[in-house]
């Protein structure tokens, strides 16, 4: 699970931190699903195979990412959680998992990806 | 004797507040039965004046009011009758009641004349204390009965008056207190605004930070050396900052696209602004696709200086756009008179940047033809603002 083949869904309406979010985890080995730029081509993309991991950019534009974090966490996906906003406050459902704050350091975001996929159950579970 | 003294007096004072007490008028020339009068009335326990003539009784009434007149018919100088109908002539002394003091005449016409002066009762001397004490007691009871509704009557109005200025306060105080209120919550809308815009700028600030350490490491990746790195990297951040300077211009609202076009090329058109043609209808772009925009322009721009028509003395570009029904713009980049075109060998950042700016972050589509005689870029993206309902409306149906 943790080697490189692991997939990664990249959710970001930013174009050129999508393509680096994408650089940088293709780099380190990862399969990119996306990145999608909206929740609407977010959604489109759960239709294919599951991924691994779903690293959500949290503010899309006028829109929020966690119509799709719940889709996600539904379907026992991981979750990372991406944000510019200082004081972000998650809902109560996503508060547990990590949040990254941006400006990102490519070092630490992906040793967070390989903390997260080494977990064996989701978390969510786990609480429960 | 000097113990029990303090006592009385402060009871005597105390009983003088609260038992308010009658004026009695006495007046006769006589001494003797001025004293006699005197001794009678003391039990009633009212205050007593004496007055010796009518004058000096007429003077007291311009001073005080009184509950009885108690006057002698024959006096000398003024006499009773006189000073009687005085007294009944001036307003303020009219309702006081005259009970005569008589020893002489007990005969029918004198009465009459006593009455129609103005008497309303008769006492013949020598004055006998009891008869004369039960007289004068009724009119006192009268005056104080009297004196009594009338200040209730006065308190009754006082109190409603203080009722009135009590309730007027409160509507005052109300007022002031919903003015307050107003005013602190227009403070604490303004703060709550205030903290939303700085939050906001908080967040801009960080994702054009990371937005430029994304660049960094794009451009680093696509570099061979390091000075090629910086040239490229730091003109990307300059044409950037030329969207952002025109953005902040306009307040963050609405720019042309045709501004954004020559802030953009404005670096590499300097020398001949013939070289580059701009042709299009007025296009308001938000913020979002104006930046985006921008940095198409500019990889546009440096790729034609480096290998396309902008290389050489002849060539020239002619970028032109329109606007269709249904708010999509659509966008030609033709480049003429260049070296010959050749279809690079493998993307470079500049034409994968492109084709994310249109795609990803102005949901549009883009063609690059890489036609011999010239680079052609056809671009076309939806307005945001349609694209915006349109996301909304998927947004919420999820």
């Amino acid at each position: 699970m943790i080697s490189g083949t692991a997939s990664i869904l990249v959710v970001e309406d930013e174009a050129l931190i999508a393509m680096d979010l994408q650089m940088v985890l293709e780099d380190a080995g990862y399969h990119v699903i996306g990145p999608a730029n909206s929740p609407e081509a977010a959604m489109a993309l759960l239709d294919g195979p599951l991924p691994d991991v779903a690293l959500l950019d949290v503010n899309l534009g006028r829109f929020d990412v966690f119509g799709v974090a719940n889709e996600l966490a539904a379907r026992k996906t991981k979750l990372i959680f991406l944000t510019g906003h200082t004081a972000q406050r998650l809902p109560e459902a996503h508060r547990h998992r990590p949040l990254i704050g941006k400006p990102y350091l490519p070092h630490l975001l992906l040793q967070i990806v390989q903390q997260v996929l080494s977990q064996r159950e989701p978390a969510d579970e786990a609480a429960a | 004797m000097q113990e029990p003294a303090p006592v009385a007096e402060s009871d005597s004072s105390s009983e003088a507040i609260t038992a308010p007490k009658a004026k009695i008028l006495i007046v006769d020339d006589d001494e003797r039965t001025a004293m006699a009068v005197r001794n009678a009335l003391e039990q009633l326990g009212q205050t007593l004046v004496v007055a010796h003539s009518g004058e000096e009784a007429l003077h007291r009434l311009l001073y005080d009011d009184y509950a009885v007149i108690l006057l002698d018919v024959n006096m000398p100088g003024m006499d009773g009758y006189e000073m009687a109908s005085f007294v009944r002539a001036r307003k303020r002394t009219r309702h006081i009641p005259i009970v005569f003091l008589t020893a002489l005449f007990r005969d029918d016409t004198h009465l009459l004349q006593a009455y129609s002066a103005g008497a309303v009762d008769m006492v013949f001397k020598p004055v006998d204390p009891f008869i004369l004490r039960s007289k004068v007691s009724v009119f006192v009871d009268l005056y104080l009965k009297q004196a009594e509704s009338q200040r209730e009557a006065e308190l009754r109005h006082r109190l409603q008056e203080e009722n009135f200025r009590v309730r007027a306060e409160k509507l005052t105080a109300e007022q002031a207190l919903r003015r307050s209120q107003e005013h602190q919550e227009a403070m604490e809308k303004a703060e709550a605004h205030q903290r939303t815009l700085i939050e906001e700028l908080n967040h801009r600030v960080k994702n054009m930070l990371t937005v430029v350490n994304a660049m960094a490491r794009q451009t680093l990746a696509s570099s061979p050396s390091p000075q090629d790195f910086t040239e490229k990297f730091v003109r990307r951040i300059d044409a950037l900052g030329r969207t952002h300077s025109l953005l902040s211009r306009a307040q963050w609202g609405s720019v042309q696209l045709c501004e954004v076009a020559r802030e953009s090329l404005e670096p590499y058109i300097l020398e001949d602004k013939n070289r580059v043609m701009l042709n299009g209808p007025p296009v308001a772009l938000d913020p979002k696709s104006a930046l985006a925009l921008g940095m198409v322009f500019h990889e546009l721009a440096t790729n034609a200086i480096k290998h396309g028509a902008l290389s050489n003395r002849d060539g020239k570009v002619a970028m032109g756009w329109g606007l269709n029904g249904d708010h999509r713009v659509a966008l030609d980049w033709q480049e003429a008179d260049g070296p010959q075109v050749s279809p690079p060998a493998q993307g470079g950042f500049g034409s994968r940047l492109i084709r994310l700016e249109l795609t990803h972050e102005l949901n549009g589509e883009v063609e690059l033809i890489f036609d011999p005689c010239g680079l052609k870029v056809i671009m076309s993206f939806p307005l945001s603002d349609s694209s915006g309902v349109a996301q909304a409306k998927q947004g919420m149906g999820q």
